[in-house]
């Protein structure tokens, strides 16, 4: 059987390839084609001779990168936020997923899912609107009708960096929670449900059929999550560290990741060739975090590895 | 088999998706409502939810900026209808090749798509090859084409409900029946997968539907052919230039769009949004749970 | 094993795609510049040059009109009736220098984004406006974005030259002439505040007995009092710096964190803003004003300038680097604290320029245009204004009503020379004048002091890294510090530390041996 699969040789799968064809050819396109302008982080910027035949400067853009303060800033604050974000998401989706499944209304669970997905759907242009109207100083919600209502000072939400750790892991788990609570929801649903009757015969407590069923039985996908989490962990989410502050400068130390400031490069100098480098950079360090995941993927659990 | 326990913690369960609900809903509810604010009552008590008077001059003034507003609307339907047919079309057809195990050469594709996630060479570069070689400035395909139209994790969502959820048997039998692949995806794969193609769709469409950045680069200001997010954006931008640079004292912010104008236009961007949410929740999250159910 | 082999096999793949790929881009780079060059550069251009040594610049007739791309700047969206003033311009530039021009709005926010990716994939692009110009002169002209024009000005830019005088100097930079600056009504404006006609009207405040700091905060007092909502004072644009207005006028020298002294002596010396005597001092009086509540918590991230605010009530003054000759305008009184006059720095003649990006094939024609710009009066009423009775009506008294259709309107003079355009009847109203030539009288009548360090353009090439870290610390400290929003006693020694930390010291020394060259060639 395999001997004539071979025989009758690759013909068979020509429709495959050509089925294959319009997405590899987009690949090519849009990713492929692309990555020849890598070397602009290492050449000097030249309009006149044209972008690609500026003088080779070796690692001198790099060292003018790394030579500011914004290169320890941008990196501390990508890899810090994304540690929180691991974190706090984890501890929150699987908290409220747990609790999401002791709900037995069908109408209910149908409301609040509903409910809870929307913000995933929005543009952080949109978000940045909501954040807006309740943080803003003058005019925000908070300042004018809740702290009030207490009688507390206002705050100057937008020049404080030090509430902006917490407003961004807020912004960043309220978009999310909705798509988190599908994710551990189907998995919770695939429980075998004969594993807590059991243990309800048993007389297990709520906590220990947690503790000792469900968290196991969720170990795959918490691993497989923390993976792809960690090997991006380089990347940030553009849109809430550079929307969601308004662009206040006062913030600039703790808004600015990767992303942004590569960005910014572009956007204030048009520099591409700072921003190059900057996107060189991560994907260099990203990639061999991500190598780095993948091997400890393996170890845990092959299927999930990516490759 | 309802316990006492189970009675409480369901009880627990109640109150913490009714506040995680309201969190979730309750800033729309502002920004709708702060769209209909009287501007000088926002200026004096803050966005409020009951607020002190209430006017439609923000959407008067959307009326009347209809021509602008209007166009980028169909700009936006039809950017994100073509794009996300075309989208779920290639990146399906190209997860069911990955997912047929024997074919010579699957693990090439599959790496060069796995790298894609990890390596790309920058706006930069990009916009030149859209550019210089395909000329798409300024042409609805600056919308479609750059970024959007396919990426690695849309096709590794479709392999993996392809792998897990079509039973083998079915493709053996069809195979061995003498169909074509052609056949077999577009007659068995696809309609059994129905709940993946809306899953991935949407997510596509949402990208699409919330995409600022193409407009950015690849229209000049002159086109007519701005999205409704990159009129947003632009506007944002705008305010956030002038507040960090002194272009001089001719034009300041006084004649940019006030803030609840701006709030105005994204009441009316995410309208589509939630007018078409119900009907398209239960197929996000009927594809979400059925991918998932795997292990 | 087997896994190896694909994964080789897949960089032998990746390479020939970046290999090819390598061989491929740099041909159309090759064949392009060579149009390029074929096109304009050498024989052309040489001819041309060659040719207009005997016969003082002579348009050429007879060759097909070259079309000139001009990008130009708006806030938002091009102006809907865009396609029609481009019409009717290509018909005047047909006529007098056989050219067309294709006009491109681009963001005023993505400015030097946009130039870049069309300077990097060389789309074409023949005129850039530089707004403001002091951020991007430097930067383009080292990248070579832009390229030397002295020689075209020379020999095409006669009107130029006359309607720009010394305001030449603006756009030179390192020898060359690297952009054509653009007049303005004013070279530069006053700094003062502006006191709402809302408020003075109804609590009876008579603004021209408002001389001093002390004046105003009385008013500021009793304001709090009777209308504790409405701020006391804002910064006339969002991100503006009120101390800014406080402060007696110096010379930024266009840079970030650096400020011109001139010594006992007439030595000029550079020195850190934070030691600059007269900006500490008003940064000690906005914080005051900061904690006595005159100034708003939210300062820093309104969304609202003090422009803004006079016109909605939201606040009494604004903090204003725009006084013009006037008194007043339709919102609000100018109120002015300064003795001396404004003075005009190089970074205040720059702020809109004219370049030619490097690409463009024929430099002459671009020169050509902004000449014809500069000496007709058609085309910068054209452009400033639009179409007469389509977009203005001329009035008896010579001025014009452009408020019957907004289908084409500039906020700023882009184009031509002001002087040269019909007068807004808008701005006569708002000025103190009753008649066009009055106004116009009253505009050529404004003085300004020129600083000793006029005409001077600072090369940052050999400290780039040290003048962004000292810009990165000013753009974080600047701001906070100026609006009284933070402390100055601990935080300007702490801007100061940060900023030599990041090398302001360089930059200065750097700064100092550039001033002192150009004060001996000078």
């Amino acid at each position: 059987m395999k001997t004539k699969k071979k025989k009758t040789g690759w013909k068979q799968f020509i429709p495959l390839y050509i089925m294959a064809l319009p997405a590899v050819t987009y690949l090519i396109i849009n990713n492929y084609m692309p990555l020849y302008g890598m070397q602009l982080a290492f050449r000097e910027l030249d309009y006149s001779k044209g972008v690609f035949r500026g003088d080779f400067v070796g690692l001198r853009n790099f060292k003018f990168l790394f030579a500011t303060s914004d290169a320890w800033i941008m990196t501390r604050n990508t890899i810090l936020y994304n540690l929180l974000f691991i974190v706090v998401g984890m501890v929150f989706g699987l908290t409220v997923a747990i609790l999401f499944n002791e709900v037995r209304n069908k109408m209910a669970r149908k409301v609040y899912q509903s409910a809870v997905l929307i913000p995933y759907f929005m543009s952080m242009v949109i978000v940045s609107y909501l954040a807006y109207s309740y943080l803003s100083s003058e005019t925000g919600f908070i300042n004018n009708t809740l702290l009030k209502l207490f009688g507390k000072e206002a705050v100057a939400w937008y020049s404080e960096p030090k509430y902006w750790p917490y407003i961004l892991t807020f912004v960043n788990i309220w978009k999310g929670m909705g798509y988190s609570l599908l994710m551990y929801t189907a998995r919770l649903l695939a429980i075998d449900a004969s594993y807590y009757e059991a243990a309800t015969v048993d007389g297990a407590t709520k906590w220990q059929k947690v503790r000792y069923i469900t968290l196991p039985m969720l170990r795959p996908v918490i691993i497989m999550m923390t993976m792809l989490s960690i090997g991006r962990i380089f990347y940030s989410d553009f849109g809430l560290f550079y929307q969601i502050p308004m662009g206040s400068q006062s913030l600039y130390s703790v808004t600015t990741t990767i992303d942004v400031y590569s960005y910014r490069a572009l956007m204030k100098l048009g520099d591409i060739t700072m921003s190059s480098a900057t996107g060189v950079y991560q994907s260099a360090v990203g990639f061999v975090l991500i190598l780095t995941a993948n091997t400890l993927m393996r170890k845990f659990s092959k299927d999930d590895a990516l490759f | 088999m309802i316990t006492e326990s189970d009675k409480r913690w369901g009880a627990v369960g109640h109150v913490l998706m009714a506040v995680l609900a309201f969190l979730a809903v309750a800033p729309f509810v502002l920004l709708v409502i702060g769209s209909f604010t009287e501007e000088g009552a926002a200026i004096r008590n803050g966005y409020s939810y009951f607020p002190e008077s209430w006017s439609v001059d923000a959407y008067r003034y959307i009326l009347e900026q209809w021509t602008t507003i209007g166009r980028s609307y169909l700009v936006t339907i039809f950017v994100t209808a073509t794009g996300t047919v075309v989208s779920v079309v290639i990146s399906s057809m190209l997860a069911y090749v990955l997912s047929c195990k024997e074919l010579p050469g699957r693990s090439v594709i599959l790496f060069a798509l796995t790298f894609t996630m990890l390596f790309n060479g920058g706006l930069t570069a990009t916009y030149i090859v859209y550019t210089q070689v395909f000329h798409i400035k300024n042409t609805i395909f600056g919308l479609l084409l750059p970024g959007l139209l396919m990426n690695a994790y849309s096709v590794m969502m479709f392999r993996n409900y392809f792998e897990t959820t079509i039973p083998g048997a079915l493709l053996e039998a069809a195979k061995i029946d003498g169909a074509k692949h052609t056949a077999i995806f577009f007659k068995i794969v696809v309609p059994l997968s129905l709940p993946m193609v809306a899953t991935v769709g949407l997510t596509v469409a949402l990208m699409y539907w919330n995409d600022w950045q193409n407009g950015l680069y690849y229209l000049s200001a002159n086109s007519k052919l701005q999205s409704i997010q990159t009129l947003l954006n632009n506007m944002n931008e705008n305010v956030k230039y002038l507040q960090q640079n002194n272009v001089g004292s001719a034009f300041t912010a006084a004649d940019m769009p006030s803030t609840t104008i701006r709030m105005a236009i994204a009441v009316v961007g995410i309208m589509p949004i939630l007018l078409l949410y119900p009907f398209f929740q239960k197929w996000f999250v009927a594809g979400m749970m059925s991918g998932a159910v795997k292990e | 094993m087997k896994k190896l082999i694909s994964v080789l096999l897949c960089l032998a793949m990746l390479m020939s795609l970046v290999a090819c790929d390598n061989k491929k881009t740099p041909a159309p780079d090759n064949a392009q510049s060579g149009d390029a060059s074929q096109e304009a550069g050498e024989p052309t251009g040489g001819e041309e040059q060659s040719g207009s040594e005997t016969e003082a610049s002579a348009i050429d007739f007879d060759e097909d009109p070259y079309t000139l791309n001009v990008c130009y700047a708006v806030l938002g969206e091009a102006q809907p009736d865009l396609a029609m003033i481009e019409e009717k311009l290509n018909e005047i530039t047909l006529k007098e220098i056989n050219c067309k021009v294709k006009l491109e709005a681009v963001s005023l926010f993505s400015l030097a984004n946009i130039y870049a990716l069309k300077a990097s994939s060389q789309e074409k692009m023949d005129l850039m406006i530089l707004f403001p110009g002091s951020s991007y002169l430097a930067e383009f002209a080292n990248n070579n974005m832009l390229m030397p024009i002295e020689d075209y000005v020379d020999q095409w830019g006669s009107d130029i030259k006359e309607v720009l005088g010394d305001m030449i100097s603006a756009g030179e930079y390192d020898g060359h002439t690297y952009a054509i600056a653009q007049n303005r009504n004013l070279r530069k404006n006053e700094n003062g505040f502006n006191i709402s006609k809302q408020y003075c009207d109804k609590y009876n405040i008579d603004p021209n007995s408002i001389k001093t700091l002390e004046d105003l905060e009385a008013v500021f007092d009793m304001m709090k009092e009777k209308e504790p909502n409405v701020i006391s004072v804002m910064p006339e644009t969002t991100g503006g710096g009120i101390a800014g207005t406080l402060a007696d006028y110096y010379d930024s020298l266009g840079t970030r964190g650096v400020a011109l002294e001139e010594q006992a002596d007439g030595k000029l010396k550079v020195i850190p803003i934070t030691q600059q005597k007269s900006v500490i001092a008003a940064c000690a009086k906005v914080r005051e004003w900061y904690e006595k509540g005159y100034i708003s918590k939210d300062v820093l991230t309104d969304q609202d300038g003090g422009a803004a605010g006079l016109q909605t009530g939201k606040c009494l003054a604004s903090a204003a680097n725009s006084l013009q000759p006037a008194s007043g305008d339709r919102w609000s009184y100018a109120v002015r604290i300064h003795d001396e006059r404004p003075l005009l720095s190089t970074s205040d003649d720059q702020l809109i320029l004219w370049g030619v990006a490097s690409s463009c094939a024929r430099p002459d024609k671009a020169i050509q245009f902004l000449n014809l710009c500069y000496a007709s009066a058609d085309i910068a009423n054209l452009m400033m204004n639009g179409v007469e009775d389509v977009h203005y009506k001329v009035l008896e008294n010579g001025a014009i009503d452009n408020s019957m259709n907004e289908n084409y309107q500039n906020y700023w003079p882009m184009f031509g020379d002001f002087f040269k355009q019909y007068i807004r009847q808008g701005d006569i109203d708002l000025s103190d004048a009753t008649t066009p030539e009055e106004y116009t009288e009253i505009l050529l009548s404004w003085k300004v002091e020129l600083s000793p360090a006029y005409g001077f353009n600072f090369n940052p090439a050999n400290v780039k890294t040290e003048v962004a870290g000292v810009t990165a610390v000013s753009d974080e400290y600047m701001l906070p510090i100026f609006n009284g929003t933070v402390d100055p006693v601990t935080e300007i020694p702490k801007w100061e530390e940060k900023m030599m930390a990041a090398g302001l010291q360089t930059v200065i020394d750097e700064m100092q041996s550039q001033m002192d060259a150009w004060v001996a060639a000078k």
